[in-house]
């Protein structure tokens, strides 16, 4: 049988060291080691989840499942009990006996995979099935239910984030023998009752419920599983070039690849015009407004095999070069940042003229993060780019300089209620860099993302701000500015899930700052045993 | 005085020159991770393993077979292993004619495939 260690902590930390935050119990589950029936073990880790459920009901306690750690925030955090799902990473192959009779989906390209599978375990058992994901984030070490509840994004300008290639989940809402819910969408239903069933799961098909669940930021109950839904694996030929600053912002904000002046000579159609590409990102630096910007442009390829593995050139853009230092003596002297940053540019944007091809889970591979880093993203309408780009570096120019550098990605609108990728092509301009603490020369970090805010809305700028970065997210009325009142559905159907107790439990530090949850005006209610 | 100082740069440059680390670690392989996470880098989210390997090789056998843990400490295979040497671990060896050799290895094991 599955079973879980209890170790006390004082306190718990991001990966990129955003905390440290004070926190009681760790909780780490770990599989039955009888291998052999997948189903049944898995169902076996259900019931101790559901067990460590009911200690906490019991204790008046909440509950928290932590991914990897990578958000840059407390969104994975309990001040409480947290739990560790890492070990619990079993994949189901999904058969045609196991398809709804309404579906329009293949078997072989679903996939169930258990809470603690990361994007590599992911990536790697999909691509012994000739398959793989539909898009990916920069990086591979967040679990795919840490990614899908945060809205972990790449920049597939087609396709979506990685939530978009979910089609259905299973949760657990609560200690009793009605809380193992699988949820879908009414509209595009997957797997049949009998395979809900043999997960001891009732059904929920509902389009509104799946689309609030799936971005449910840890809040709608134990993410247990996950089914999703692959293609044939593909190759991505990535190029990195200068763009001018005219031809950039010009496709950012039109896509015209076919009219456009900038094209990468092999990757035309047979009238000579450019291709549309799978992946568009611009690196601007912020300190320096002639210099052209940095394009990374992927295009999608039939899958072969004869190319050389890219990984020892792939670079991920995570600062993990620089030395923690750097931002100390950036936020004594910050004269010195614009200088820094130009005279790092080598090892901050990715080396042009560099031509890649791989798997996207090859391209989008491991990084390393080294140091306090800080991040921030948000998204807005693609129309609104270059006014926001301005906006963006205006602020970071006058309030800082910010030890860091700009990003600019595009991702199709997702379809959870409460996607930050929400414009029907949204572009995420985010800034990645080093942490720093401020003075009296310098503002501090938490000044710079209040007024960020401040001022897009000051603008008048709609904007949605990625879950897992680095945000102030107490900023009065911020929730509703950015979702209207689709946080009001999200917030209904979480009520119409979970019961008043398990709402207190799944909330968090997180939920209650940013307004989602307010566990003190949560009516108590018997807990049925 | 110069003499001393020539031979303080040559002891310093020796002594940093001997402290060195090699790391290889598999790329298609996933690491056992901790919730917990402490110190920086690259060991910062992964369950390391840390000891010391001390072998002392016999005059008939002078080849190191076993500076490696054994399987059985990783059951899923090894995502890496780092071995270090410091100044302290050249001076044993050189004294001892590479008798005796030690260095620091830490090493990360593959997490389980369910």
């Amino acid at each position: 049988m599955a079973t879980t260690t209890t170790t006390r902590i004082n306190e718990w930390d991001t990966i990129h060291q955003n905390g440290p935050f004070p926190s009681q119990v760790m909780y780490e589950t770990t599989l039955a080691k009888n291998k052999g029936d997948k189903i049944k073990r898995y169902n076996d880790a259900s019931v101790e989840i559901q067990r460590l459920l009911d200690v906490c009901v019991r204790d008046g306690v909440g509950f928290r499942a932590m991914g990897s750690g990578w958000s840059l925030s407390n969104i994975a955090h309990h001040h409480e009990r947290m739990h560790n799902n890492s070990a619990m990473n079993i994949h189901i192959p999904i058969q045609d006996k196991n398809l709804h009779p309404s579906t329009s989906f293949l078997s072989e390209n679903l996939f169930m995979f258990q809470c603690g599978n990361t994007i590599k375990e992911v990536s790697r058992h999909l691509a012994n099935n000739g398959k793989s994901l539909k898009a990916s984030g920069t990086n591979n070490g967040q679990t795919i239910v840490g990614a899908v509840s945060t809205g972990v994004h790449g920049s597939a300008i087609d396709v979506g984030s990685v939530q978009d290639c979910i089609v259905g989940i299973h949760l657990i809402i609560g200690p009793g023998p009605n809380d193992l819910v699988y949820i879908e969408r009414q509209s595009e239903p997957a797997l049949s009752d009998a395979f809900a069933t043999s997960i001891n799961c009732r059904v929920i098909r509902d389009d509104g419920l799946f689309n609030s669940a799936i971005v449910g930021l840890g809040s709608f109950g134990f993410v247990m599983g996950l089914v999703l839904e692959a293609e044939d694996q593909y190759l991505l030929k990535r190029y990195v070039r200068k763009i001018n600053k005219i031809d950039a912002l010009q496709l950012a904000t039109s896509f015209t690849f076919a009219q456009s002046n900038f094209k990468i000579p092999i990757e035309v159609d047979s009238n000579g015009e450019g291709k549309r590409p799978y992946h568009y990102k611009l690196y601007v630096n912020p300190y320096n407004e002639n210099e052209d910007f940095v394009v990374e442009i992927i295009y999608k390829h039939p899958y072969d095999t004869d190319y050389p593995d890219p990984r020892p050139n792939v670079k991920a853009f995570l600062f993990s070069d620089l030395p923690g230092l750097i931002a100390n003596i950036a936020a004594k002297y910050k004269r010195l940042i614009p200088a820094i940053i130009n005279a790092l540019k080598a090892n901050i944007f990715p080396e042009l003229d560099k031509d890649t091809t791989g798997t996207i889970g090859q391209l989008f591979s491991d990084g390393v993060a080294e140091g306090k880093v800080f991040a921030w993203a948000f998204g807005v309408k693609q129309e609104d780019t270059v006014r926001s780009l301005n906006l963006f570096n205006l602020i970071v120019n006058r309030l800082g300089p910010v030890p860091g550098a700009i990003g600019i990605r595009f991702v199709k609108a997702a379809r959870a209620t409460l996607a930050f990728t929400q414009f029907p092509v949204t572009c995420v301009l985010e800034m990645d860099g080093l942490q720093w603490q401020g003075n009296a020369n310098m503002r501090t970090m938490q000044e710079i993302e209040t007024a960020i805010i401040r001022d897009f809305i000051k603008e008048g700028i709609e904007f949605s701000w990625h879950w897992g970065k680095n945000a102030d997210w107490g900023y009065p009325g911020l929730l509703n500015y950015m979702y209207k009142s689709k946080v009001d559905t999200w917030k209904e159907h979480r009520k119409q899930l979970l019961s008043p107790v398990m709402q207190k439990v799944f909330s968090n530090n997180f939920t209650e700052t940013a307004g989602l949850t307010d566990s003190a005006n949560i009516l108590p209610q018997p807990v049925i045993v | 005085m110069k003499k001393i100082n020539l031979l303080l740069i040559l002891g310093l440059t020796m002594a940093i020159q001997s402290c060195y680390s090699v790391r290889i670690s598999c790329k298609d392989c996933i690491p056992e991770k901790v919730a917990v996470m402490q110190g920086d880098g690259f060991y910062r989210d992964k369950k390391a393993h840390r000891i010391k390997v001390t072998q002392k090789l016999s005059f008939i056998n002078s080849t190191p077979t076993q500076f490696a843990p054994d399987s059985a400490a990783c059951p899923n295979g090894f995502y890496s292993i780092e071995y270090k040497t410091n100044l302290g671990h050249v001076l044993l060896s050189g004294i001892t004619l590479g008798r005796i050799r030690r260095v620091n290895v830490i090493y990360i094991c593959n997490k389980e495939t369910n």
